[in-house]
């Protein structure tokens, strides 16, 4: 199985290259001039060159592209005149706080997801199923911005409950950290919990109609061991969802972090977006890109382990 | 001789976890007495009819070949008798096994029949097993489920079984996954795990079917062997004759539903009276044969609209008006022969002499 695992990473290290390309040349083909906004209003011709050379724009294209690449590996994003930051320091905060509302969405977005499909699929046809499937159409329709101000219009403006937005660290006690955390993460999963309610309920209730399950009952097996053996035949696009959907929580959720005030990676890209900012923009996207790209190879991996053809590598 | 040296140890092991308690009396009369069992399946139609009033007996270490097309019901009588029809189905008659009827049984129960009194044969061994589970992973969970073995007793047990049903390197066949193994193979692991617990009866629903002519001889010896050294009864079906003459020792056929002939083998072969019977016989091949075989006109009839009259009329040569009104009853027409028949009851009746015709 290792040298299964080193092959897909190997696949890996092109996709990642070629994402990093691509975000490059974007931003550097851009029309614009760089130089404009550094230099003073009166800088002279030999200024503009002067400082082209000391940035290196004067290099032909792909020496600059192995030049950035380099540093991006090295965690070196440069400047950010508009925040006077280091562009890395700016996205280490901001992906701190992202990755702590992913987590969160995470783990309840999937296990409320798996659950209600797992529900509706064993119940198929039943009031459970027509309530799930109903619910997971609604919570896929419904933008996740509305949701957001809902709960904010009913818990924090009404009933004065929940904080409207702002972030809050666990030194301050599980009652202030959950209470700032309850709006973003259940509104900001909505989505996932029925894309993966979905993905799961078809996935079980496809499995449950393959005949090896006949088999299973003809040996006498209790229904709960028949569902072990349904689950794990279902568990791969369930897996592949859960990836995905873990790739678009770590990405930020730009209009999510934006309503609660929640200094993510979501609200960074808004506001670098906003600033002209590119190079944010730029770091910023990589950083996703490189989340998902290895995302998708820890859920490759994980199906190995629940398929045997593909361990044993058929 | 491993066979039998197998057996009484696992029987002991077996009781605890089962909770069926022994089994009732009856255990000197027949195995399986079926006594008009009908099972009907709900469609956007109605209700059809899959098994319609159907009665018969199976003795131990005695194989009944089901005989019929597809949509004939044999299929859905296996699944009746296993527990193993969808929820919307209406079930009445009796099924009795070993002295309890298992149609009266609460779904707990009939689990723990299944695997245990009574086990499964499935047509395709391609899809049969669980394509995500070792060999060994499904069979000691198999055997654990009705038993109370240690997991390496269980395992031990697993390499028992696969040398039962002759797996070439059986400890290796035991790591592998299913989609390692070639289709004679597989049936042979699925044969193993229905042995698992030396059910008295045996159902087998078309398992050579999907096997190759060569694989299918050898499965159908292992089945032979299994009758004889182990004694268990066997339900046999097919719709395939050769396959029902090699390993039946009586015979049902069955059309829409109905048994409309039974008998031993020699009776069904040597001398059919139903219409049906004889078609299917004609629309074999046999050795030497060079004309083309005699297929039966038409096709069967919609089992949620059966006509009042005999099924097959439609398609029968010899039909007369009564076929169309009132359907026939199962006559007698011999020691151990039956047919479903208005034409053939009374051609038999007319060349008896007449001390039988009174009876």
């Amino acid at each position: 199985m290792m040298p299964l695992v080193l092959r897909r990473l190997g696949m890996a290290l092109p996709t990642l290259l070629g994402v990093t390309l691509v975000i490059w040349l974007l931003l550097s083909l851009l029309p614009g001039d760089p130089l404009a906004f550094l230099l003073p209003a009166d800088a002279t011709a030999v200024d503009r060159a002067k400082l082209a050379t000391e940035l290196g724009l004067d290099r032909p294209l792909p020496v600059r592209y192995v030049y950035w690449l380099f540093d991006v590996i090295r965690g070196e994003f440069g400047f950010s005149p508009f925040r006077h930051r280091d562009i890395s320091e700016l996205i280490q905060n901001a992906w701190k706080n992202t990755a702590l509302l992913a987590s969160f969405s995470a783990v309840f977005g999937l296990v409320t997801g798996i659950t209600l499909g797992t529900l509706a699929g064993v119940y198929r046809g039943s009031a459970v199923d027509r309530f799930v499937t109903g619910f997971a159409i609604v919570g896929l329709s419904v933008p996740s911005f509305w949701v957001a101000i809902l709960l904010l219009i009913v818990f924090s403006a009404q009933l004065r409950l929940l904080p409207a937005g702002g972030l809050s660290n666990w030194a301050e006690g599980p009652g202030h950290f959950f209470s700032h955390l309850a709006m973003p993460v259940l509104s900001g999963s909505m989505v996932s919990i029925a894309i993966t309610a979905r993905v799961t309920r078809a996935s079980i209730a496809e499995t449950f109609r393959a005949e090896f399950v006949d088999t299973l009952r003809a040996k006498g097996l209790r229904e709960y061991q028949v569902l072990m053996h349904v689950a794990k035949n279902a568990v791969s696009p369930v897996l592949t969802t859960a990836g995905l959907q873990m790739g678009f929580l770590l990405g930020g959720s730009v209009l999510i972090e934006t309503i609660f005030s929640w200094p993510g990676l979501g609200q960074l890209v808004f506001n670098a977006i906003a600033a002209r900012d590119l190079r944010v923009v730029q770091a910023t996207t990589v950083l996703i890109a490189v989340t998902f790209v290895l995302l998708n190879l820890f859920v490759d991996v994980l199906q190995m382990t629940f398929d045997p053809r593909q361990k044993r590598g058929v | 001789m491993a066979l039998t040296a197998a057996r009484p140890a696992a029987e002991t092991a077996m009781a605890p976890a089962d909770g069926l308690g022994p089994a009732g009396a009856g255990e000197s009369g027949p195995l399986l007495q079926v006594r008009d069992l009908v099972t009907e399946f709900k469609t956007r139609d109605g209700w059809l009819t899959a098994v319609n009033h159907v009665s018969y007996e199976l003795h131990r270490g005695r194989v009944l070949g089901i005989l019929g097309e597809s949509g004939s019901g044999k299929s859905a009588m296996l699944r009746t008798i296993l527990g193993l029809q969808p929820k919307s189905t209406r079930i009445s008659g009796e099924v009795i096994l070993r002295g309890r009827d298992l149609i009266a049984m609460t779904p707990r129960e009939r689990e723990d029949v299944r695997g245990s009194w009574v086990s499964m044969v499935f047509q395709d061994p391609m899809t049969a097993l669980d394509p995500v589970f070792t060999v060994e992973q499904q069979l000691v969970e198999t055997i654990r489920r009705h038993s109370t073995l240690s997991k390496a007793a269980a395992a031990e047990r697993a390499l028992e079984l696969l040398e039962m049903v002759q797996i070439p390197s059986p400890e290796r066949r035991l790591k592998a996954y299913p989609f390692e193994l070639s289709g004679g193979m597989r049936q042979r692991v699925v044969i193993a795990m229905a042995l698992v617990s030396n059910p008295s009866l045996l159902l087998a629903d078309e398992p050579t079917t999907a096997l190759d002519v060569t694989v299918q001889a050898r499965v159908l010896e292992l089945f032979r062997d299994l009758k004889t050294k182990m004694g268990m009864g066997i339900i046999f079906v097919t719709h395939d004759l050769a396959v029902a003459a090699d390993i039946a020792d009586d015979i049902a056929v069955m059309y829409a539903g109905r048994i409309v002939e039974y008998g031993r083998l020699e009776d069904i072969v040597r001398n059919p009276q139903h219409p049906y019977t004889k078609g299917l016989l004609e629309a074999n091949i046999r050795p030497g044969q060079t004309e083309r075989p005699e297929a039966i006109p038409g096709a069967p009839p919609n089992l949620a609209k059966l006509p009042p009259g005999c099924a097959f009329a439609p398609r029968c040569s010899k039909v007369e008006a009564t076929c169309w009104e009132s359907l026939p009853t199962l006559d007698s027409i011999g020691l151990s022969h039956g047919v479903r028949c208005f034409v053939a009851t009374r051609e038999i009746q007319n060349a008896m002499p007449v001390a039988a015709k009174g009876a």
